[in-house]
């Protein structure tokens, strides 16, 4: 089976900035894809260039193994929200919906239904411009619900969302997955698709940095360090670094992380020389400490202009 | 792909934002509104000043030429050569006629050589015309059998050709035959700011006719008939300005044709006669058009529409909604073609309604401002002419709607694209009425000249108005031309820019 969506060597410059830069990865069905990077590095452009929006000067994107632009009916293969504010303010909620119903042949009855699913069934008589940031986030979500389609691209679709959203849409997309349907869902904060992604394809400066599982990336944050609980902070952190290649850091008043060494031979060297401890046990890091982790030596990770090493500005978002 | 879905999505999208249908309903409005305005505005007092003659249908025309004549009983046919004939006019005329009385505004039947025209057979001020080739010297002739009556061509005398013929119902058993000649006056128009003033200069034509007969023998003889001027002659030249406003502006039709003909004659020698003489006959109704005084508001309605338009493009720029459309229909000329049909079947279906209504509700304000009988024929919407006007009115509206599409796209800006359409829609109209040199052309270069498809006469030098001076299907075809290119630009910048 194809992947759902598939980039090779996908290059997109404007004027002298590279907006993306020989990009490669897959989304794959049954599981929700993060697509990870800073404001700036580059995730609108390859969704923009995935849809056919924008022309890429090298490489290709892929739909279901097709070039998105020759699809008959696209919404039924690929629903996508990449800015809820894409509407026309004067044209009321359901009749946004039912033009691009009628775009892809749908009947209006499906429109109801998108409309029932994401919650907005009572404000469908509403202008666009009157909904609110949340509001138009589901209208948007409804939107690329319609044709049912067997994969969902989302541009940052949690901004904006109150708790109670972000629930709504983890539960939706994880649903989704676990029909066996492909998500690729984009956002800045790492934080935010922690328990949502599976799979996280990481970018900075429109370059790939990681296409990695959740718990390999997490694994390889964590690898060999080992968390100290101790009253007697100060006395456990010299015996610990008197050992060669081993890196003490305070994490809290009666906290310490070790690596270089394991968990046994903590216990001996602490014991050793003399100090209690109440709690020993491996470290795993968080997702967000792990993306720190990873982008950490990548410096500046947001779009770099052509030839230019220096720190770049943020002109592709 | 299928075009059906296109189509339904993009009229949704038309019709579901409310403030464009109330554009749509204002330009209703404007133009019916300004129409009304206009057909108040315009006025003629043709029928108190009356300086013309009244023909059979009760119509305004001229009558004036030099008729040498004689009656002649029951059928017959006459025949003569016309030499030839003094170039004085394009429309002079040498040639045979039939006339019930010798008293203007009689009903005939005449054929004629003219030096721009041919031969020209006629009947009745224009109810009849029909031209054929042929130039000096001209074999011509006029058979009468019954109410029926034939105009004839030859070159050598031998071999005839019919130009035409027409029926004088009821006509009596004597009637006028003869020789006539004329030619008409030649015209001096000044354009001034907001104006035109009309000069007329008479002109005197001459034609030698040889071969004179009559037959059969005992209709009637030649020898005795005799020269005379139809009308008496007045004194010119006239002089004829007008002091028109940018709006219709009537003036009395025809003064020009009656005053400045000056005496006619005639000489006989051997079987040759040589006339001269002066005038036209015709129709004689001025140039004024109430059709286009009904549909003047079209220009205001077209603001609206304007707007509407570009919206209908822009409004997809604004805020990114283009992504939403191409996404959902990435092949973007498909796009482009649904929405400029269904903006084109809108505007075309509103235009058609709001020019019918605008004709019919400005028709009482037309007549009470004395566009009536005899001066101004009453114009009917079964006229193809009008008919020309009204249809030929939505489809100018739908070019320019089309044009502001185009002008959407390309610029992606709405104040920049509805004042580039109002630039090249409106402003030429203005311009070309207050720097007369160029007015003519503003209106061959610029989408302006489109407006002319709202007269429902033919092109006049002697109006104010810029349109009014190029023929209606070049105005609008070079509004068409204009649409056709801003669309075509638009596709072409479609498939290369990034949505």
């Amino acid at each position: 089976m194809s992947p759902a969506i598939e980039l090779h060597g996908v290059r997109k410059t404007y004027g002298r900035t590279v907006a993306v830069d020989d990009l490669s990865f897959a989304v794959r069905p049954g599981e929700v894809t993060g697509f990870v990077g800073p404001n700036g590095s580059g995730k609108s452009t390859t969704m923009r260039v995935v849809l056919g929006l924008d022309r890429p000067d090298a490489g290709t994107a892929l739909v279901g193994g097709r070039p998105y632009r020759t699809l008959d009916r696209p919404l039924l293969e690929l629903g996508a929200l990449l800015d809820a504010g894409a509407v026309h303010p004067g044209r009321r909620a359901r009749d946004h919906l039912r033009w691009i119903a009628q775009s892809q042949g749908l009947a209006t009855r499906r429109v109801d239904e998108v409309l029932e699913q994401v919650g907005l069934a009572s404000v469908a008589r509403r202008r666009a411009g009157d909904l609110s940031l949340g509001m138009s986030q589901r209208l948007g979500l409804a939107a690329a619900l319609l044709g049912d389609p067997p994969t969902l691209m989302l541009d940052e679709p949690v901004n904006g969302l109150d708790p109670e959203g972000i629930g709504w849409i983890r539960d939706l997309l994880r649903g989704f997955a676990a029909e066996g349907r492909a998500v690729l869902l984009s956002s800045h904060l790492m934080s935010e698709l922690e328990g949502m992604a599976d799979h996280l394809v990481v970018i900075g400066r429109g370059r790939l940095i990681a296409d990695t599982t959740v718990d390999e990336l997490i694994a390889g944050a964590s690898q060999a360090a080992v968390e100290v609980r101790t009253a007697r902070k100060a006395e456990a952190m010299t015996a610990l670094a008197r050992t060669r290649g081993v890196t003490v850091a305070a994490v809290d008043h009666d906290l310490v992380t070790v690596t270089g060494l394991g968990g046994e031979e903590v216990a001996e060297v602490l014991t050793a020389a003399g100090v209690p401890f109440s709690e020993l046990r491996r470290h795993r890091a968080s997702l967000e400490a792990a993306y720190m982790e990873l982008t950490r030596g990548h410096g500046d990770v947001t779009a770099a202009p052509v030839g230019a090493a220096g720190p770049g500005g943020d002109g592709a978002a | 792909m299928n075009f059906v879905p296109l189509l339904r999505s993009e009229l949704t999208k038309l019709l579901s934002v409310r403030r464009w249908l109330v554009a749509l309903a204002a330009m209703a409005l404007l133009t019916i509104g300004f129409g009304l305005l206009s057909s108040a505005g315009s006025s003629t007092d043709a029928n108190e000043q009356a300086s013309y003659m009244v023909g059979p249908s009760g119509r305004a025309v001229n009558d004036q030429l030099y008729l040498v004549h004689g009656p002649v009983a029951g059928d017959a046919t006459v025949t003569a050569r016309v030499v030839r004939q003094r170039a004085s006019h394009p429309d002079a005329q040498a040639g045979l006629m039939v006339r019930e009385r010798m008293a203007s505004g009689s009903r005939y039947v005449s054929i004629a050589l003219t030096p721009g025209h041919g031969v020209r057979f006629d009947s009745n001020f224009g109810e009849h015309v029909r031209h054929a080739g042929g130039d000096a010297p001209q074999w011509l002739r006029l058979r009468r059998h019954g109410p029926e009556f034939r105009g004839e061509a030859s070159a050598d005398g031998r071999t005839w050709r019919e130009v035409g013929h027409a029926d004088l119902p009821g006509a009596g058993r004597d009637l006028q035959f003869g020789l006539f000649v004329n030619s008409p006056q030649r015209l001096e128009i000044t354009r001034t700011a907001g104006g035109t003033g009309v000069t007329g200069f008479p002109t005197l034509g001459r034609a030698t006719f040889a071969g004179v007969r009559l037959a059969p023998a005992g209709a009637g003889a030649v020898r005795e008939w005799r020269g005379q001027d139809i009308p008496p002659v007045l004194p010119g030249p006239s002089k004829d300005p007008r002091l028109a406003g940018k709006d219709v502006e009537a003036v009395p039709p025809a003064k020009r044709g009656v005053s400045g003909s000056s005496a006619g004659a005639v000489a006989a020698t051997g079987g040759s006669f040589t006339l001269t003489g002066s005038g036209d006959i015709g129709p004689a109704e001025g140039p004024d058009d109430s059709v286009q005084a009904s549909l003047f508001g079209t220009m205001f309605g077209l603001m609206a529409l304007a707007s509407v338009a570009v919206l209908f493009a822009t409004s997809e720029y604004k805020r990114h909604l283009v992504r939403t459309t191409f996404a959902a229909t990435p092949r973007r000329r498909p796009v482009l073609a649904a929405k400029a049909a269904v903006l084109a079947g809108t505007t075309f279906a509103l235009g058609l309604v709001t020019s019918v209504a605008a004709y019919f509700a400005s028709r009482p304000t037309i007549r009470s401002s004395g566009f009536t009988l005899p001066a101004y024929a009453p114009t009917s919407i079964g006229q193809p002419a009008v008919l020309r006007a009204i249809v030929g009115n939505a489809v100018l509206l739908v070019a320019f709607a089309l044009l502001g599409l185009g002008l959407g796209v390309i610029l992606r800006r709405s104040s920049a694209a509805i004042a580039l359409v109002f630039a090249l829609a409106v402003v030429p109209l203005f311009a070309g009425a207050a720097i007369p040199p160029v007015s003519k052309w503003l209106m061959w270069l610029t989408p302006a000249g489109g407006f002319a498809i709202e007269r429902a006469k033919p092109p006049s030098a002697e109006l104010a108005e810029p349109w009014s001076q190029i023929n209606p299907w070049l105005g609008l075809g070079i509004a068409c031309a204009y649409a056709a290119v801003a669309l075509g630009g638009a596709a072409w910048l479609l498939e290369r820019r990034d949505a």
